[in-house]
């Protein structure tokens, strides 16, 4: 992709490798504190580029429009990309009218499976509350109906996905 | 659309996305999706032969 960068050795991912044989840094007594004492989630959460943006609304944007916390993150590509794809399987689930896992209004009764994936469902965003709001719901007789309900909880799962993802690009743990 | 064409459709989609996600680089990329979606659609009729013999049973009633 145009807008991928070469990995960067900034002072964090250093002072990891450099302490990767000596976890408690006490052999080098002219390090700064901080490096000194790493802990391993320090090194896991080492910045690898540079931040961009504040997580929290990366984070939020994420999730009410699928690639919109990248494309906040400036990952104009990628989050063009995640967008197509997300927005692919919800226009996919709705055309083979697949079930939209609503909190109230199941036929069945509210379960405990009802629940965990009207939750998992709503890791949609925006996309999600419009179908609710409009009133879809899927049609359990329709020839493509567990096909159409895979494509929407795999949606909401990969978009789920990408909000963890939006929050380390604006953090700076992912290029 | 045929059953199958679904499968690969579905296949290709979450292929695409975890080979975008996981890897960087256009080369990278292009083999986790290769081996993403051989692995699931291989996968996939290799369990569909297995199955192939357990009865499914009569049809569920439709609520």
């Amino acid at each position: 992709m145009g807008e991928e960068r070469k990995p960067e050795a900034t002072a964090g991912s250093d002072a990891a490798d450099a302490t990767g044989s000596a976890p408690t840094g006490s052999g080098r007594a002219d390090a700064p504190p901080a490096a000194a004492s790493p802990t391993a989630e320090d090194a896991a959460g080492a910045p690898v580029a540079e931040p961009r943006g504040v997580p929290w609304k990366a984070e939020l944007l994420a999730w009410l429009v699928p690639g919109l916390g990248h494309l906040y993150a400036g990952r104009w590509a990628r989050g063009a990309f995640y967008a197509l794809i997300v927005f692919s399987l919800v226009a996919g689930g709705c055309a083979l009218q697949g079930r939209l896992w609503l909190p109230a209004g199941n036929p069945l009764g509210v379960g405990a499976t009802s629940a965990l994936l009207s939750v998992v469902s709503l890791g949609m965003g925006l996309p999600y509350v419009v179908l609710a709001a409009a009133g879809y719901r899927g049609e359990i007789t329709a020839q493509g109906y567990e096909y159409g309900t895979t494509f929407l909880l795999t949606a909401a799962l990969m978009n789920l996905l990408l909000v963890f993802d939006a929050r380390d690009v604006s953090l700076g743990r992912k290029r | 659309m045929s059953h199958f064409g679904l499968l690969v459709l579905y296949a290709g989609a979450v292929s695409l996305f975890f080979a975008l996600l996981w890897r960087h680089g256009t080369r990278d990329r292009l083999r986790l999706f290769a081996q993403l979606l051989l692995a699931l659609v291989l996968g996939a009729v290799v369990v569909a032969y297995l199955m192939y013999p357990v009865p499914s049973g009569p049809p569920a009633p439709i609520p």
